[in-house]
């Protein structure tokens, strides 16, 4: 993500169109990719990237530079991507949908995409759905987004040795699922 | 450091960068000589690299138009607010979400009417009673003759 000037910041809290294009051009990949590791369905993605940014709008004005505004907008996508997920699981049609698009994800990948990076892809959502939401989310905004435990303490406001242990709790869960697959193979 | 130590290290800070240099290099050292702990870093190094090779997915082109659609649509719905007449706005402040000003409104209009009702009756009833003082007052003896001289020396000055 690039850095977004202050200027840019105050012209789009002012209401400025062009000013707040720039700002979802330099954060909306994070949202939406991280909207879909939360929600695991595209149409579920599209809606929290949306409602993200009307809340970024909507709250711009109170954004006092008193923290960094990239982790702001992190915060803002995990908890309203988490919040999305919790309603769909409750929803017992949204949880039969959901488990659907898990199912069709895979194979709805845009027609160009390489077999090895949608091979990759399909490993990696096999072995995540070991984890548990909060361990899923620490670790893929540490290895794909690439956040500091710093990072990760502000955006999801728990103490850097919470997400240090988080992470190794995550790590060592895939290590066994990668393991077991590895003896399943064998066998 | 003994193996449990290091191993719980790789899994977090060495394999995330986020060690001091010394304990860095005490964790290299520790790994040329052991077996165990070199298989455990190959095996999470290569979890790290099925990350790395995940690419991010292009955002759909049509969410930003959505977005600027609802920002513009609301933009619009705040001009026209604006724009329509003081009195509007004056009525959707008093009376709009407020049913306080509206209770508060009624109450004054029900005492207000009744102030104006009560001193309208209370004056009518004062007229009534100032004719039938009046009347009660007879300066005629009882032929109907008007009385000139009731004894005393004012009447010549006043009759």
């Amino acid at each position: 993500m690039t850095d977004i000037s202050n200027d840019t910041l105050k012209r789009a809290s002012g209401g400025d169109i062009i000013a707040f294009e720039e700002i979802y051009k330099s954060v909306s990949g994070f949202v939406y990719n991280v909207a879909l590791r939360v929600s695991r369905n595209r149409a579920d993605s599209e809606e929290i990237t949306q409602e993200v940014f009307m809340k970024v709008y909507h709250s711009l004005k109170d954004f006092h530079f008193r923290s960094s505004f990239k982790t702001w907008v992190y915060r803002i996508t995990v908890n309203t991507a988490i919040n999305r997920y919790h309603k769909s699981i409750r929803d017992e049609k949204g949880m039969a949908e959901y488990k659907s698009e898990i199912e069709t994800l895979s194979s709805d990948q845009p027609a160009g995409e390489n077999i090895i990076q949608k091979d990759n892809r399909d490993m990696l959502n096999n072995l995540l759905e070991a984890l548990s939401q909060e361990h899923k989310i620490c670790l893929t905004l540490r290895e794909i987004d690439g956040l500091s435990y710093q990072e990760i303490s502000a955006v999801l406001k728990i103490p850097i040795n919470t997400v240090r242990s988080r992470l190794k709790r995550a790590r060592e869960a895939l290590l066994e699922k990668a393991r077991r697959g590895q003896v399943k193979n064998e066998l | 450091m003994n193996c449990k130590e290091i191993q719980g290290l790789l899994k977090t800070n060495y394999l995330d960068n986020e060690l001091k240099p010394q304990d860095n290099k005490a964790i290299k050292e520790h790994l040329k000589n052991c077996r165990q702990c070199q298989k455990l870093e190959e095996e999470l190094r290569g979890q790290q690299m099925l990350f790395q090779k995940i690419k991010r997915e292009e955002v759909p082109e049509h969410i930003w138009r959505n977005i600027r659609g609802a920002i513009i649509e609301e933009n619009l719905e705040k001009e026209n607010r604006a724009n329509s007449g003081v009195f509007e706005h004056l009525r959707e402040l008093i009376w709009g979400r407020r049913p306080v000003f509206v209770l508060a409104s009624t109450f004054a209009v029900i005492v207000f009417c009744v102030v104006i009702v009560g001193t309208v009756i209370h004056k009518k009833q004062a007229l009534i009673n100032g004719e039938e003082i009046l009347a009660n007052y007879n300066l005629s003896d009882e032929s109907g003759q008007l009385i000139y001289n009731f004894g005393t020396n004012i009447e010549k000055y006043l009759l």
